[in-house]
């Protein structure tokens, strides 16, 4: 009976992982073609080139001046400021000044200094973190006939015809929503680790997102270089306050409206990557803890929408539950552990049953695992296909290894945002361009942590060569990865 | 200048592209089909399959068993106390020129078991010793008795049988290899958990 269950449980993680990696394989293959986007010559409508900033001295004022270079006339230029450091307000009541900014605001919560060409909000408290600025943003926006919103982070930069290239596809469909272009983690000064973390989010970029345009699969607003249609995004109630990934979240609601977005991947940004393994570990257990409020929030509203096909359904899913797979990995562990252990004794009945159940199934079971392994790889060979930068064939190991490495951070992040444990806003450290050092906050926890899976994937590495006789190829990615989190987190 | 730099680089990544060539090399990899982290151990290099009959002395004890479809196996025996009914499992190596093949029953078949003869198939030589492992337990050797009248397949094997108080693994002919540690594969591991290490600490 248990070796029924265990086979039965191992299949079914099979198949959770196979889900995802089938999306990685399509998504692959399909980025490689060009997708056909509906293009019209743009108007001259009012766009506002919206900035968030929390506390981004380092950066702050070179994006501001990348946002000045753009060549699309009728803009202006948006600041959301919630720093809490004295540096990044002043820094940008310098360049209200420059713009002959004056004061016009009477509300005692937030400074508001505007001229017709630079607007810079600064409420005084992070309250609603990112989204919360942003709904401030939008009301603003919404009083002042702003028809288009380009939305950028602190550190991002845009190229210089963004803005029209952008235009030229939002006004070719009126249900389009959004436009979200390319990111590209580059500058000419990276570290190895910030090559490593590039590869592994340029993924995301150069292979999912065209995956889905060639498709006409849903695409993701990914925080921002995004092109908004202003019109739907207030039908859509706009940014939800307090929202760790307001990203996803907004997507949900746009497309549950019947809304869509297009993905123009020729339209490129510049930006950072954090600086280090604990910011790292910090914005993607910020991302898993929203991926699984949003999850909750829209499983059933997904499943049940009659604006979206059973196809974009599946999407969408796929797109709430991408951290979920952490818990099954670490489950997938645990089962494996115990499966190590009843090894232990080779004449064990359960063993031998397994082993058995398991003979039936050996060749698809082992080529599905291949391909579910593989598919780990396709975003990234991807990306250096893409560009043709084979030098960065050399950063893809590591890339793998540091992803499998943030195991248990996702597995933690999925448990605080399934329970509603609540979890404030982690600003990921900027200044990568200006080589400027971060403080790293190590955690001891996740250290440990580590330390006990690495002792225990060796325990069980050890009973399978000598049970078996085999020196387990999994061993190459689980061991290095597990190294990886003790020594960085 | 950049390029010098970068070059000087990767020139720590030299040990990780041995280690990994060293590690597929040694690591018996290919033998593989099962993972562990996603997915248990299928089957080892060890044994090749596993077949799996039903024992039931309730209805015929002691109980013939043929093993069709094993490549080593033809028979077994099966003796009882009393009445038992339950799985047995039949793993069986079928490299190399030494058959090897283990068979496992409940615990409780094993406890009642008076004996199991078991008839397989060997070379055509005057005597073959039986290595009977049990975990936990000394080796025991087993002499096996040449079939008559002699029996032989196509092959040239011919039927030999011998007996035994208890079920495991048995090596026919040589004692079960001793294991080597792999100390290239482990070497090339630690090189690889070392490597990321000093690499994504540098800024």
């Amino acid at each position: 009976m248990l070796a029924f269950v265990l086979v039965v449980l191992s299949i079914l993680l099979l198949a959770y992982y196979c889900f995802f990696g089938f999306y990685n394989v399509l998504y692959g293959f399909a980025s490689l073609c060009k997708p056909r986007i509906k293009k019209v010559p743009h108007g001259n409508k009012k766009v506002a080139v919206v900035i968030v900033s929390f506390n981004e001295e380092n950066v702050i004022v070179d994006t501001i001046e990348q946002c000045e270079k753009l060549t699309y006339p009728n803009k202006v230029i948006v600041v959301g400021d919630d720093s809490t450091d004295s540096r990044t307000h002043q820094l940008l009541l310098e360049v209200a000044e420059r713009h002959q900014c004056h004061q016009s605001s009477d509300d005692p919560n937030k400074h508001v200094c505007e001229s017709t060409s630079f607007v810079v909000f600064h409420r005084h408290s992070n309250e609603g973190y990112k989204a919360g600025n942003l709904k401030e943003i939008e009301t603003y926006l919404k009083q002042n006939g702003f028809e288009y919103m380009y939305l950028l982070d602190a550190d991002w930069w845009p190229q210089k015809d963004a803005i029209e290239r952008a235009l030229e596809i939002i006004e070719a469909d009126p249900s389009i929503a959004f436009v979200q272009t390319k990111r590209r983690s580059y500058h000419d000064k990276m570290s190895f680790w910030e090559h490593c973390l590039a590869l592994n989010e340029d993924g995301c970029y150069y292979v999912d997102l065209p995956g889905r345009q060639k498709m006409g699969d849903p695409i993701l607003f990914t925080g921002c270089c995004t092109l908004f249609r202003l019109q739907h995004l207030y039908a859509a109630e706009g940014f939800r306050p307090g929202h760790l990934t307001e990203d996803i979240d907004l997507t949900n609601r746009l497309y549950l409206l019947g809304y869509k977005g297009v993905y123009a991947e020729h339209i490129v940004n510049e930006g950072e990557v954090p600086p280090h393994y604990p910011a790292f570990r910090k914005q993607q257990e910020r991302w898993t803890i929203g991926s699984a409020h949003t999850l909750m929030d829209y499983f059933w509203p997904v499943i049940t929408s009659d604006k979206l096909n059973f196809r974009e359904k599946l999407v969408q899913l796929r797109q709430n539950a991408y951290f979920t797979t952490a818990l099954a990995i670490e489950f997938s562990i645990v089962l494996a552990f115990i499966i190590a252990l009843l090894s232990i004794n080779p004449e064990s009945l359960q063993i031998a049953t397994l082993q058995y159940y398991f003979s039936y199934i050996a060749l698809p079971y082992s080529v599905f695992i291949i391909l579910a392994l593989a598919s780990n790889f396709i975003a990234p060979l991807v990306v250096i296909i893409k560009e043709r930068s084979w030098h960065r064939l050399i950063y893809l190991p590591f890339t793998i290894w540091i992803s499998w490495s943030m195991i248990h951070t996702y597995f933690v992040a999925n448990l605080k945002g399934f329970l509603g444990i609540k979890q404030g806003w982690h600003r990921t450290p900027k200044g990568n361009r200006k080589k400027i050092l971060h403080k790293k906050k190590v955690s001891f926890l996740f250290k440990l942590l580590n330390i006990i899976t690495l002792l225990m994937l060796i325990v069980a590495y050890s009973i399978e060569w000598y049970n078996f006789g085999i020196v387990d190829p999994f061993a190459l990615f689980w061991l290095p990865a597990m190294m990886v989190g003790v020594f960085l987190s | 200048m950049q390029h010098q730099a970068r070059a000087r680089s990767y020139t720590i990544l030299i040990p990780f592209a041995v280690a990994c060539a060293l590690f597929f090399v040694a690591g018996s990899v290919h033998a593989y089909t099962g993972s562990f982290g996603i997915s248990p151990t299928i089957l080892g290099p060890d044994h090749q399959t596993n077949t799996m009959y039903d024992i039931d002395t309730v209805s015929q004890n002691p109980q013939e068993i043929v093993t069709t479809g094993l490549v080593s196996l033809e028979k077994i025996i099966v003796e009882t106390n009393s009445g038992q009914t339950g799985p047995m499992h039949v793993k069986e190596d079928t490299n190399g020129s030494d058959p090897a093949f283990s068979i496992t029953v409940p615990q409780y078949i094993n406890d009642d078991l008076v004996q199991a003869t078991i008839y397989f198939w060997g070379p055509n030589v005057p005597s073959i010793n039986i290595y009977h492992y049990h975990v936990g337990e000394p080796t025991e050797t087993i002499a096996a008795t040449q079939y008559v009248p002699l029996t032989a397949r196509a092959d040239g094997m011919v039927l030999w049988y011998f007996q035994t108080p208890s079920f495991s693994s048995f090596f026919i002919g040589n004692p079960k290899p001793e294991k080597v540690f792999p100390w290239i594969a482990a070497f090339s591991l630690l090189t690889l958990m070392l490597v990321p290490c000093v690499v994504l600490r540098k800024r």
